[in-house]
């Protein structure tokens, strides 16, 4: 099965799920206001039969070229933005900001962590996120999450 | 009216009035150019400051600050792949491979033209046409609304790059996201997963941040040597003569700037459309007539011109329902409709008439906002692309990612919109492999609510006749769109079939 195939399939697979899905959370029933939603499940499912169809019925010799990237890096990237988005609500915006910017800038340099590019990096993402802090907070009067420890 | 006219043009060029006009455009570009912030939100900031102004001078510096956020919005679509407001969508379809392929200040030049002739296009539309074109709003209706917005989903046929099927399927997801929340007609509560948290919906800031701005971010992080190639790029092409020849090159097809402007007027006057609307439709149609439309996607100037001068249009478009009627024609319109009923001024005649000097200042200095833009903006839009592209990949990334996080937060100051932006995101990188375009995915969040309205509404407003559904073919206005809707869908294969033709007879003259 060439690379296109499995593409393909997967894609149709993911839409084939997510019309399942979201077809059990369909809620309170309205003849009229329904319909919309009903209409978008339907074609979404119909649309995912098709994709899957179209890659099964692809000559082995139509392919795309896959894109080679470096899967622990990926993997990297998505936790550290999971990481990000939850530990704002918990830990603060300043801390979970200054952490998630050091680490991310560790990742992009791809060299060994020394104390001098970690401290270097730290004061960078200190005062780019707590000018951030300051401008949302006291000039645009957003009320950001704050950690009781620093309060900020 | 003509003596009224000569004060406010006095009025309006007074050192105190242009001074408004050059504070507004500033702090506008800022509050724009940072995703998550819309014009709605800064006007909303800015509407206590006005408490203590007199209402000339609060709704100068309004109308300049909404100008100047429109357009700051571009800067950010443009650099970082992160549309500043809803409005400059479209705007990174072109602009940000612009920026892959080191032209961002040929793309920032472009969009400052675009936005300052799309500013006075709609200006001028709003103190000429107003009452005229007040009246053709009226006889829109909700089949029409649904007409629009299914008008604008024959955009996906020129965002999906190979697979047309996929390009739909992505739209409906869009689509789908949209009709997450409690329903626009009947309120009935759908899709939430028994969170009452998702009541309110995906908002389309959230989307379209985590969708446009997550995969970049991730992007950077595991393929950083990229960009470094396309900031070398940039370096190697900028020359004093960059400026000059943009200029001359955007002037030199004006049909593409003034097309655009009239969409965005027109589209500006219907109200609950604006600007996200508007560059969506203004970029479909300068793709669908271009002769370079193989271009579009790849980083086509005509690509952030369009939707950029739509989006501006917008401004003077959207207030011609509020000055004539007292109906906002975008959300930010909804914010100066309270500055005028704070003051004691009601919409309608008697605002050209009884206020006539009070109305054309606010006009004129739009129309004074938006020029000032070009300096404004040539100066703040390339300094701000000088900084973007002279940061080092290791500090832009994690800096992306602090806007991002801080600018979906601030749409509802929810920590859960956090979580669902990424989660949006880090889905839209995954589904962008398997070949749904996200940009498809937007489009369907954009037009889901005005589509599931316009239908429900007609439905409902129809159902005294045996077959509602009958109403939405028989409209004279919503035969035009459908006429429209057939052309945008027939549109690409017709012109794919010829380009082959073409690419044939090549083939055969050459052997």
């Amino acid at each position: 099965m060439t690379l296109a195939m499995r593409k393909d399939i997967g894609c149709g697979a993911v839409l084939l799920v997510v019309a399942a899905v979201f077809w059990t959370q369909r809620g309170d029933r309205d003849e009229v206001t329904a319909r919309f939603p009903d209409f978008v499940l339907v074609v979404l499912a119909l649309l995912g039969i098709t994709v899957i169809v179209r890659g099964l019925l692809r000559r082995a010799g139509e392919d795309t070229p896959g894109d080679k990237k470096d899967r622990r890096f990926l993997v990297a990237a998505i936790v550290l933005m999971l990481l990000w988005a939850l530990g704002m609500g918990l830990v603060g915006f300043t801390i979970s900001g200054v952490l998630a910017f050091v680490v991310i800038a560790q990742l992009i340099r791809r060299a060994r962590p020394s104390a001098r590019l970690l401290a270097q990096d730290g004061a960078v993402a200190v005062v780019l996120v707590v000018a951030c802090f300051f401008v949302f907070t006291k000039v645009l009067l957003v009320p950001l999450p704050v950690s009781v420890l620093i309060g900020m | 009216m003509l003596s009224d006219l000569g004060q406010a043009l006095t009025q309006v060029l007074s050192p105190q009035m242009l001074l408004l006009c050059v504070v507004g455009v500033i702090a506008g570009m800022a509050v724009g150019a940072t995703p998550g912030l819309s014009a709605t939100v800064g006007l909303a900031l800015l509407l206590p400051i006005t408490f203590t102004m007199d209402p000339t001078s609060g709704l100068v510096l309004m109308g300049a600050f909404y100008m100047g956020a429109i357009y700051g919005g571009s800067f950010t679509a443009i650099l970082v792949n992160a549309p500043g407001t809803p409005s400059s969508i479209a705007t990174t379809f072109d602009g940000f491979p612009m920026t892959k392929a080191g032209r961002s200040e040929v793309a920032i030049i472009g969009v400052t033209v675009a936005s300052v002739v799309g500013g006075l296009v709609g200006v001028l539309g709003l103190a000429t046409l107003a009452p005229l074109l007040a009246n053709v709003v009226l006889a829109f209706g909700p089949q029409e609304y649904f007409w629009l917005g299914i008008f604008g989903l024959t955009m996906i046929a020129g965002l999906a790059a190979k697979s047309l099927v996929k390009g739909f399927a992505a739209g409906f997801l869009g689509l789908l996201i949209s009709t997450i929340g409690i329903s626009p007609v009947g309120g009935e509560v759908r899709f939430t997963f028994g969170s009452t948290d998702m009541q309110g919906g995906v908002p389309l800031i959230v989307a379209l941040i985590g969708l446009f701005t997550v995969p970049t971010i991730v992007d950077l992080i595991v393929a950083p040597e990229s960009r470094s190639a396309s900031m070398l790029k940039d370096q190697q092409q900028r020359g004093r003569k960059v400026l000059r020849t943009t200029v001359r090159d955007i002037l030199s097809r004006p049909v593409n700037l003034i097309r655009s402007s009239l969409i965005g007027t027109f589209v500006g006057i219907l109200p609950g459309a604006g600007g996200n609307v508007a560059n969506l439709i203004a970029y479909n149609e300068a793709k669908r007539t271009s002769k370079r439309a193989h271009n579009f996607g790849k980083g086509e100037v005509d690509g952030v011109v369009a939707p950029e001068a739509a989006n501006n249009a917008v401004v003077g478009g959207g207030l011609v329902p509020l000055l004539t009627l007292g109906i906002p024609g975008a959300p930010p319109d909804a914010v100066i409709f309270g500055v005028l009923l704070l003051h004691g001024l009601r919409p309608g005649n008697e605002l050209f008439t009884e206020q006539g000097v009070l109305t054309f200042t606010f006009i004129l200095a739009l129309a004074v906002a938006a020029l000032l833009m070009a300096p404004v903006g040539l100066l703040a839009g390339r300094g701000l692309q000088r900084l973007v592209v002279r940061t080092p990949t290791h500090y832009l990334a994690p800096a992306i990612g602090v806007l991002t996080i801080v600018g979906s937060y601030a749409v509802r100051n929810n920590p859960l919109d956090v979580i669902l932006m990424v989660l949006l995101g880090l889905a839209g990188y995954g589904l962008r492999h398997l070949g749904l375009p996200p940009a498809a995915i937007v489009l369907g969040v954009v037009l889901g609510p005005i589509i599931e309205t316009g239908f429900a509404q007609g439905m409902l407003a129809a159902s005294a006749s045996a077959a509602p559904w009958t109403s939405f073919f028989t409209r004279p206005l919503s035969i035009g769109i459908i006429l429209l809707v057939l052309l945008g869908l027939a549109w690409p294969i017709l012109s794919n079939r010829k380009a082959k033709q073409q690419e044939r007879a090549e083939e055969e003259a050459a052997s």
